[in-house]
């Protein structure tokens, strides 16, 4: 699908409704290692959850390892799919992740040269604003049939996300074999696992495996949030190419958070598709 | 690549190597360096990892010259050799690694392999320790001068001095 009207971003839509849905929260996984050495398979544990401080956990993401959540999340869960993708780009292997109180938590094993891509990938998911008959605003996860009696200013939208990062072992392979030609994704020039304080990357924005348009937004913040006062995000629009460059001005986790909304097809019965990606993105010193 | 080799493995503190850089080829160039391994009063203390290797100014890993570690898990933590050169092929670096050394001198000579042309290069030192810091020191110099060249790096904190000598 080639999105060719304009795009808008997912909270400017948010902010026009009563109601901000939880799915307009911040979102990450953070990997305790994005590159690894050695000739023995290394595993890294991942921590993801849903949150406003970045990298600081708040609520579980995903849940197929025999944690606990509260059903609303549970609800959000069955939409969630956690996975690895090879240096092949082909061969993809489920993550277990096992929701705590404040995040999710799993391991991968990483038995092959090359990069790693790290999923946690909402599929698309119905999300219905309204009122209830009493005026109050609500939403519900699923389809108009559990909508309650009376409710009026019924608003449907379809959600997807993928949250995402990538991890090295050894020799690194070009992004291009993970491409996956769904949601919002990262190609281009630079790679996620070789990113150094002071060196610009080049990153190119596609959605369902097109490069975005010029205009485009994308914020990129540095971890660590909550120890701070401001949150000096970095904004970026992309050019004709669907580029944005970036350039690190420290060390550290960053995350980039890309959202595109785009008028749906009449046969999807919803107002608008809705996009995001969540990139982690780890920089290293000179 | 024997001749690669770094010297001083096993061996006393600054190995003397000056009376042995005659060269019978003038393309042939030999570059000494004196590294620095420093004391440092932690506890506890871990020798370092340290790779030395030659870029070009762009930036494009050209050749390794010595790499001191224990495990390969941990040569990530070499981040500049590791990206440069270390993780693209093991091959390239086998015949010049040896173990990580106690804080002293080492003194060794490499030999400016042909077919490298003549030009602007950087040498490059990078010492990264478990439990400590790293230190990521850089020179340019120019290979094919034919005319000595010495230079003199100091540390920072992972690294004590560090000398330099190009002889034609």
């Amino acid at each position: 699908m080639r999105i060719s009207t304009p795009i808008r971003i997912l909270t400017l839509i948010a902010a026009t409704l009563s109601a901000t849905p939880v799915l307009a929260h911040g979102r990450y996984v953070l990997p305790s290692h994005t590159l690894l050495s050695g000739e023995e398979p290394q595993s890294v544990t991942l921590n993801a959850s849903i949150t406003n401080d970045i990298f600081h956990p708040d609520k579980p993401l995903g849940n197929n390892g025999g944690g606990s959540a509260n059903p609303f999340l549970l609800k959000i869960f069955s939409h969630v799919t956690p996975y690895i993708t090879g240096p092949d780009g082909k061969t993809q292997e489920v993550i277990e992740l096992t929701a705590f109180t404040r995040q999710s938590t799993g391991d991968v094993t990483l038995k092959e040269d090359g990069t790693y891509r790290v999923t946690i990938e909402q599929t698309p998911t119905q999300m219905i604003y309204f009122k209830n008959a009493d005026g109050s605003p609500n939403r519900i996860i699923g389809e108009r049939s559990a909508l309650p009696p009376g409710a009026t200013d019924i608003e449907a939208h379809l959600i997807s996300a993928r949250v995402e990062t990538f991890i090295t072992n050894n020799a690194p392979t070009p992004l291009a074999k993970h491409a996956s030609g769904s949601g919002i994704e990262i190609g281009g020039t630079a790679h996620p696992n070789d990113l150094f304080v002071g060196e610009p990357a080049t990153f190119q924005l596609l959605l369902d495996g097109q490069p975005l348009t010029a205009g485009v937004d994308a914020h990129l913040e540095f971890g660590g949030t909550r120890h701070r006062n401001e949150r000096n995000t970095q904004a970026f629009t992309t050019n004709e190419a669907g580029e944005i460059t970036v350039e690190f001005a420290q060390a550290g986790f960053y995350l980039l958070e890309v959202e595109v909304s785009a008028p749906a097809p009449k046969t999807d019965k919803v107002k608008a598709r809705h996009h995001s990606l969540y990139l982690t993105l780890e920089v290293f010193p000179q | 690549m024997s001749a690669f080799r770094s010297l001083g493995i096993g061996g006393g503190k600054t190995l003397a190597i000056a009376g042995c850089l005659i060269s019978a080829m003038a393309s042939a160039e030999s570059i000494s360096l004196s590294v620095t391994v420093p004391e440092l009063e932690v506890d506890p203390y871990h020798r370092p990892y340290v790779a030395v290797w030659l870029e070009t100014p762009q930036r494009k890993g050209v050749e390794v010259i010595s790499v001191w570690y224990e495990q390969d898990e941990w040569l990530k933590d070499l981040r500049q050799w590791w990206r440069k050169l270390g993780r693209a092929d093991a091959t390239a670096y086998q015949g010049v690694t040896g173990a990580t050394r106690k804080p002293g001198t080492y003194t060794y000579e490499w030999q400016v392999p042909e077919g490298i042309t003549a030009g602007d290069y950087v040498l490059c030192f990078e010492a990264s320790r478990e439990a400590g810091g790293r230190d990521f020191l850089r020179q340019t110099v120019y290979l094919g001068a034919g005319t000595p060249q010495a230079y003199q790096l100091t540390g920072n904190y992972e690294f004590g001095e560090i000398a330099i000598s190009i002889q034609p």
